[in-house]
């Protein structure tokens, strides 16, 4: 795979039946859903902390931060560990989704701008619309959706 | 850089900051040969180490300035102000000219020839011209050879030096060490084998030592980093036309070099405003009945869990009622609230609050003390600060012995685990046995001794849980005593602190996880905040929480 197609290559996961994408080179490992501890005081869609090798890794509720319901955990829920930010050592976190489909390549050209109006959530969090076959996929950013400054200035607001 | 000048430079470094210690005492006595031995001393090895390295120009300066110390030595001149201001400033020098290329550029190349200049004269200005001094130095190299016959070291090696970075991993496998050895714990505890047992007991038993033992490595004494404020206090008391004696009292007291290199700029600052506010211009000083020297003293001292680093001074202390006027006027304080003596002073720690009414160069921008109350909590310790108008001000710093491994009190709170660091807790009690709990005022009686407390189950998770809680753990905050309700206490539990992270920043009750033996991780509390925010909620002064 050389870097053209990495470039291109995106995951897909679902929340609540909508299908969403994230460039693959952001996506450090996947893990099933282990004990997540609640720290308090802090937004609703930080959902806890998890012991990753003997390390803490903070992990977000994708559902709650785009403004779904929340919804227990099925066996197909996950933890998609992503580096945010680009320097020596990236920011790790964990971001809780219902389920990871595939590993998709999206070319450039098959992915439109999002709809700047009608959309089910804000549209700050959405980059941009990849066709999948008969399907679009909601391509993140994960350095802009959970990147660390913003949820504290969120928190502030909250 | 070659390794060959890399070791040079740091040895170099050194000998200047001996010399600068040296000069500093032989400030206050003049008289003592085996100081100006040390500086002659340390003066020569620079300056042979240099000429070897080719370092031509930090040669031929080391030796001008040595040809004075040759004179001091053979008891033609005595050690002056002058000739200390100057030495002070030659090492200064030394040090820029050592820590660039080692050669003069424009933009040294002023004060060098300058400082040269000085040196030169002081040598003609004893009669002698500089060329006798260049014809004796046969005779020097002579007396060299003399000294380094004297003193030699006792052990052939003492001690070896070691990378910070090798300490540093040291340190971090040390606790994944405590970590494992707490897994280790909880399986053999489930499969009960005699040989097993034995073998982990005595695996805990050595681990236990060489954490203890790796923590004794990083500990380093107060005394390494004191010298530099000598030199600040002397030469800001002369450039303010003060008289200062600064005294350090306890300085082989010893503390983790990672504390001790965030305590650096607070204590600076505080020492700055000491000279600055504090100590009053000698003649004010002695109409007002005090001597003309003010004293600033320097304190570290160890107790129990906590070493102490206190700094004292005898000046003009702080006026409580300008503190009270300016609070109201900023609006942190109300007209006719009560407060304590103690809660008065603690508004200096509020960002932006500063009762001086010059602004000087040193101090009095407002920017200071919450400054210095950030970056000590940054650290992990607390301020707290005393004044007596007219007889000064003593601000105390309370820092925890080490980082990053705390004995902690485990404790089930909402069935979550979270960890209360040792150090703060008093006592623990069983509600059942505590009498008398006032559910309407929320406080307890335990000894006598009337003691509110707080249910944590409500704290943490912003409901009470179904199960009521049953254990209650009374922790000491400043002089309070004030009592934790929690689910119940698991015991006592070695924590590594791991961070939470960047998304975990403005989350002062929180000062980290650890992990415990089943790979569960457990919350540990900063007992202090969780006081300080439920009592912030409750009386609504939003104002004192920003400030803390």
């Amino acid at each position: 795979m050389n870097l053209q197609q990495q470039a291109d290559s995106y995951l897909t996961f679902t929340l609540d039946k909508e299908l969403f994408a994230i460039r693959v080179n952001k996506v450090l490992e996947i893990l099933e859903i282990k004990p997540i501890v609640k720290v308090p005081m802090s937004p609703a869609y930080m959902r806890g902390v998890i012991n990753l090798r003997g390390n803490i890794l903070p992990v977000i509720d994708a559902r709650i931060k785009f403004g779904m319901a929340d919804a227990p955990f099925t066996i197909n829920s996950c933890i998609i560990v992503v580096g945010i930010g680009f320097g020596k050592e990236p920011l790790l976190v964990g971001v809780l989704v219902d389920s990871v489909k595939e590993v998709l390549e999206i070319p450039e050209n098959a992915i439109q701008p999002a709809p700047a109006i009608g959309a089910f959530c804000n549209n700050d969090l959405i980059v941009g619309m990849g066709k999948t076959g008969n399907d679009f996929a909601m391509i993140v950013d994960p350095d802009k959706v959970f990147a660390a400054d913003e949820l504290i200035a969120l928190a502030a607001v909250n | 850089m070659n390794p060959f000048e890399a070791k040079y430079t740091s040895e170099a470094l050194e000998l200047i900051a001996d010399m600068e210690q040296g000069l500093l005492l032989l400030e206050t006595h003049p008289d003592d040969v085996s100081l100006v031995q040390q500086v002659f001393r340390s003066l020569h090895t620079l300056k042979g180490n240099s000429a070897m390295m080719g370092f031509k120009v930090i040669a031929d300066f080391t030796h001008h300035l040595e040809a004075i110390y040759e004179f001091v030595r053979a008891e033609k001149i005595k050690v002056t102000a002058p000739i200390i201001n100057i030495t002070l400033a030659s090492l200064d020098h030394l040090s820029v000219l050592l820590n660039s290329n080692k050669q003069l550029s424009d933009a040294n190349k002023q004060i060098h020839e300058s400082l040269t200049t000085d040196i030169l004269t002081i040598i003609t200005n004893m009669g002698n011209d500089h060329r006798s001094i260049v014809a004796c130095e046969g005779q020097a190299v002579d007396s060299h050879e003399r000294i380094s016959e004297a003193p030699k070291r006792k052990a052939i090696i003492s001690g070896i030096r070691v990378p910070v970075e090798r300490l540093d991993t040291m340190m971090s496998l040390v606790t994944e060490l405590i970590t494992l050895q707490a897994k280790l714990s909880v399986l053999t505890s489930e499969h009960p084998q005699p040989d097993l047992l034995a073998a982990a007991e005595s695996l805990e038993k050595i681990s236990t030592r060489i954490r203890d033992n790796a923590f004794s490595m990083c500990l380093v004494p107060v005394e390494n980093m004191v010298t530099p404020f000598h030199r600040l206090v002397r030469d800001l008391a002369s450039e303010l036309h003060k008289e200062i004696d600064f005294i350090t009292e306890g300085t082989e007291t010893e503390l983790d070099k990672n504390i001790m290199e965030g305590l650096q700029d607070p204590l600076m600052h505080l020492l700055r405003n000491s000279i600055d506010h504090g100590i009053e211009e000698p003649a004010v000083r002695e109409q007002n009945g005090k001597p003309r020297h003010g004293r600033i003293v320097l304190r570290a001292y160890c107790a129990g869990a906590h070493v102490y680093l206190e700094i004292q001074d005898d000046g003009k202390g702080m006026n409580k009622e300008k503190i009270r006027s300016k609070a109201i006027k900023q609006g942190l304080i109300g007209e006719n609230d009560v407060l304590s003596d103690k809660e008065l002073l603690q508004l200096v720690f509020v960002p932006g609050f500063s009762t001086a009414e010059q602004i000087t160069e040193t101090s009095g921008r407002g920017v200071g003390m919450d400054v210095v109350k950030r970056r000590i909590a940054d650290i992990k310790g607390q301020v707290a600060i005393h004044s007596t108008e007219n007889a000064g001000t003593t601000v105390t710093i309370q820092l925890p012995i080490t980082l990053s491994i705390i004995d902690g009190l485990l404790v089930k709170v909402n069935g979550a685990d979270y960890v209360i660091p040792l150090s703060a807790v008093d006592i623990c009690q069983e509600l059942s046995s505590v009498q008398l709990l006032n559910t309407f005022s929320n406080t307890i009686v335990i000894d006598d001794q009337v003691i509110p407390f707080i249910n944590l189950q409500h704290e943490l998770a912003g409901q009470a849980s179904s199960m009521p809680g049953k254990e209650i753990v009374v922790v000491q905050y400043s002089e309070k005593k004030i009592g934790l309700l929690v689910d119940i206490i698991a015991g006592k539990f070695q924590a590594v602190l791991k961070p939470l992270g960047q998304y975990f920043n403005h989350l002062d009750i929180v000062t980290g996880a650890t992990i415990l033996g089943d790979g569960n991780i457990a919350l540990v509390l900063d007992t202090n905040n969780v006081i300080e925010q439920f009592f912030n909620k409750k009386t609504g002064r939003y104002e004192l929480t920003a400030a803390s």
